[in-house]
């Protein structure tokens, strides 16, 4: 199993080292999205202090849609995607791409947090990486998810922002809550930590559904 | 022991079935040519016998890997012939088999080139590659004649030959039979509701 699962994660690393999309696609939109975030809530430390960790999880979860596409639009665009069904069993064409979208997006919420921290003064605490760490695979789930149920059409594609949204809203407030100063971090740890679990699990359990036309 | 079998297979589109039921057994190494005119169910039989789609009655079976291949499509755009083959090959646990796919294709030449940029000739003969190097038991092919001169589809009945070879059963959905019906195994009709089988 683990095989299957690697061979696709490597496939993702191999297709974005050779056309950087993810890259080119998150990199500049998340360091002006701070920027310009920092620079519209003004100079006082105090204030940037107070929305620094929801500026942060609002870049991560808006850089889901672009990345999305990665999952299954560009691999229908390609049309490489009925190749990569009928080499991958379902479990494991989920459980790779889940991987990469992960890796994808902890990678942006590190890059989001490190500017935070630099840009707004805050400090990196153990309690915001856990909720870094289990958000993101959160949003790496739905993300997976919604990104092969929008893959095919164009209708279907405009629907994504709008679905994904809402839905990763709980992994946003839950993961700001957790990087925030003075809040009570185990209920919002669990809150994480189950909406994570929760997300993965259904992903998992519809994917095979999902795939098939 | 043929590599696919379909019995008594049919699958409807709103309700109506594209084709009566049919039967088909495939041999290793074999390749079987499907025609018919536009909406008779070529694409829908490939796909069909690749496992992307269930029959809607009758059963399917199929002994190893099956893939479907459309035109010379199957690899990703942004990545080198060389990469792209071995990205396919290992999702088949068959990297080792990527250099032996590219020779085999005659595309040691375009090896370095991106997907991208590869005329339709060679992309197919690039997704051509790619698909051996997996292994599969069955290759459907959909449409790999469309786009290709004269000279390219010469050479693709020489690559299918080769592919042949290999124990690869095809099976090959074409507006363009006559350069292949001469090195075919079989040929598939598919008309408005019945099947005919040369």
């Amino acid at each position: 199993m683990t095989g299957p699962v690697l061979a696709v994660f490597r496939r993702e690393l191999a297709v974005e080292r050779a056309g950087r999309e993810a890259l080119v696609t998150t990199v500049p939109f998340v360091a002006a999205f701070v920027v310009l975030a920092g620079l519209a809530f003004g100079p006082e430390p105090a204030q940037l202090g107070g929305t620094a960790a929801g500026t942060a999880w609002l870049a991560v979860l808006v850089a889901t849609v672009p990345l999305a596409r990665t999952v299954a639009g560009a691999e229908v665009a390609d049309d490489t995607w009925d190749v990569l069904r009928g080499l991958v069993p379902a479990g494991a064409l989920f459980a790779g791409k889940l991987l990469w979208t992960w890796s994808a997006l902890a990678a942006t919420w590190l890059l989001a947090e490190g500017l935070v921290v630099v840009l707004f003064e805050v400090q990196l605490t153990p309690q915001s990486i856990y909720g870094g760490v289990v958000g993101t695979l959160a949003l790496a789930a739905l993300t997976t998810g919604l990104g092969v149920l929008t893959a095919s059409g164009p209708r279907r594609r405009g629907l994504l922002a709008a679905l994904v949204l809402p839905a990763g809203l709980p992994a946003m407030l839950a993961g700001t809550e957790l990087a925030a100063e003075q809040t009570a971090v185990l209920p919002w740890a669990v809150l994480t930590t189950l909406y994570a679990a929760v997300v993965v699990t259904a992903v998992w359990a519809v994917f095979p559904a999902l795939l098939e036309e | 022991m043929g590599v696919l079998r379909l019995t008594g297979v049919t699958r409807a589109h709103a309700g109506r079935p594209v084709w009566a039921p049919l039967d088909l057994t495939l041999a290793a190494g074999t390749l079987t040519v499907v025609t018919g005119p536009n909406g008779s169910g070529k694409t829908t039989l490939l796909r069909l016998a690749a496992g992307l789609l269930r029959p809607t009655t009758g059963e399917r079976t199929c002994a190893g890997t099956a893939l479907y291949v459309r035109g010379g499509a199957g690899l990703r755009s942004a990545q080198t012939v060389r990469d792209a083959v071995a990205s396919n090959a290992a999702l088949a646990g068959r990297r080792d088999a990527a250099p032996a796919a590219l020779g085999l294709l005659r595309l040691e030449p375009l090896a370095a080139r991106r997907v991208g940029t590869l005329s339709a000739g060679e992309k197919v003969r690039a997704a051509l590659a790619a698909a051996v190097a997996c292994g599969p038991a069955l290759l459907c092919l959909d449409e790999p004649t469309a786009a290709l001169d004269e000279a390219a589809l010469d050479g693709l009945v020489a690559v299918l030959e080769a592919v042949r070879s290999t124990g690869t059963a095809l099976l090959v959905a074409t507006h363009q039979p006559e350069p292949l019906l001469p090195v075919a195994d079989a040929h598939l009709v598919l008309g408005t509701g019945r099947v005919r089988l040369r």
